[in-house]
C-alpha cells in the first residue's frame, strides 16, 4: 500500500505517517531526507528520532540521489519528506537544478514501487497566494508536479491538519 | 452539461485544476480563456480568476461558465497593502461565485473534492 500525506507545517503528518507504518506489516524503515543546515534542523531531527524511538524503525539517511539506496521487498518505508528531497535535489548544487523535479519524482516513484508499503509526507505550499522569486516558484511547481504523479499511482492521498485526516483518495489502513 | 449553472473549480497553485476541468467537461482549447489576458465574453471556461482580481477587475461571467480560481488566502497577511486588498477582493468574489454555482470542486494533487 502506498500513501501520500499532505499538510501544513506541524500539522501532524509525520506522526500520522509513523502511526500508519506501525499498522502495516513488513520491516519498518524511516527514510530521513533532511540535510541539517543549523541547530534548528538538528533539534528537529533529534525530536523526530525521539518520537520514533522504540518503534523498531531502521533509519536511512539519504536526502538526495535516492536511487543510490535500496530497501528489501518487504520494507514498510516512512519517507519524510518529499519537500526536503526536492529542496536538496534542486538547490544543493549552488544554483537551481531545473531537472531536479523530474529526477526526484521518478526516483521517489521507483523506490515506492519496490516496497511493500510506502508512506510519504509533503508540505502544502500552494495556497498562500504569494508571489515568490523564480527559484521558489519553480520549486513549488515542481513539488506540486511530484505530488500529482504520486497521487495518480498511490492507493491513498490524504490531507492532515491538526493531526486530523481527510482522505482525497482511497482509505487509511485499519 | 453546458447550459446549466455555473461551475467553480478552486485549488492551490499547480494542483491540476485546469487539467481536471478539461477532462471532466471535455473542454477544447478554443473554449478556454485565460484571464491573464483580460476578460473576453463568449468562452465556456475561464481560468486564472486571480489574475482578474489582482487587476481589481470583475467580469460578467455567464451563468453557465466554468470558472477556475486559485486559492490564495492561506498564508501570512501580506505586508503590502495592495496584496492585502487583492486577497480580500479575490476571496469575496470566490465566495459569491461559489454561492451561485451549481457545483464547486476543489482540486488537490489532481484529485477532485466536491464542496458543493
Amino acid at each position: 500500500m502506498r500513501i501520500l500525506l499532505i499538510g501544513g507545517s506541524k500539522s501532524g503528518k509525520s506522526r500520522l505517517a509513523q502511526e500508519l507504518c506501525l499498522r502495516l506489516d513488513g520491516t519498518r524503515y524511516y527514510w530521513a531526507t533532511m540535510e541539517p543546515a543549523d541547530g534548528e534542523d538538528r533539534a528537529r531531527i533529534a525530536r523526530h528520532r525521539e518520537e520514533r524511538a522504540g518503534c523498531g524503525f531502521i533509519t536511512i539517511e539519504q536526502g538526495r540521489h535516492l536511487a543510490a539506496r535500496t530497501v528489501p521487498p518487504d520494507a514498510a518505508v516512512l519517507f519524510d519528506s518529499v519537500t526536503a528531497l526536492l529542496s536538496n535535489e534542486m538547490f544543493s548544487s549552488g544554483g537551481i537544478d531545473q531537472s531536479a523535479g523530474e529526477r526526484a519524482g521518478k526516483e521517489l516513484l521507483e523506490i515506492s514501487r519496490r516496497c511493500r508499503h510506502f508512506v510519504c509526507v509533503c508540505d502544502d505550499l500552494w495556497r498562500d497566494g504569494m508571489d515568490y522569486d523564480d527559484a521558489t516558484r519553480y520549486y513549488c511547481r515542481a513539488l506540486a508536479q511530484i505530488c500529482r504523479r504520486c497521487a495518480e499511482e498511490f492507493d491513498t492521498v490524504c490531507e492532515v491538519t491538526g493531526g486530523l485526516v481527510r482522505c482525497w483518495k482511497g482509505a487509511l489502513p485499519e | 452539461m453546458w447550459g446549466e449553472k455555473m461551475i467553480l473549480i478552486i485549488g492551490g497553485a499547480w494542483q491540476g485544476k485546469l487539467s481536471w476541468a478539461i477532462k471532466e467537461y471535455g473542454l477544447q482549447p478554443e473554449e478556454i480563456w485565460d484571464l491573464e489576458q483580460g476578460y473576453r465574453a463568449g468562452y465556456r471556461c475561464y481560468t486564472h480568476l486571480e489574475a482578474l482580481t489582482r487587476r481589481g477587475e470583475t467580469a460578467p461571467f455567464s451563468q453557465d461558465a466554468i470558472v477556475i480560481a486559485r486559492e490564495i488566502g492561506s498564508g501570512v497577511v501580506p505586508l503590502d497593502a495592495a496584496d492585502r486588498l487583492w486577497r480580500e477582493r479575490h476571496g469575496a468574489l470566490v465566495q459569491s461565485l461559489a454561492a451561485q454555482a451549481q457545483r464547486v470542486v476543489r482540486v488537490v494533487c489532481g484529485l477532485p473534492e466536491e464542496l458543493k
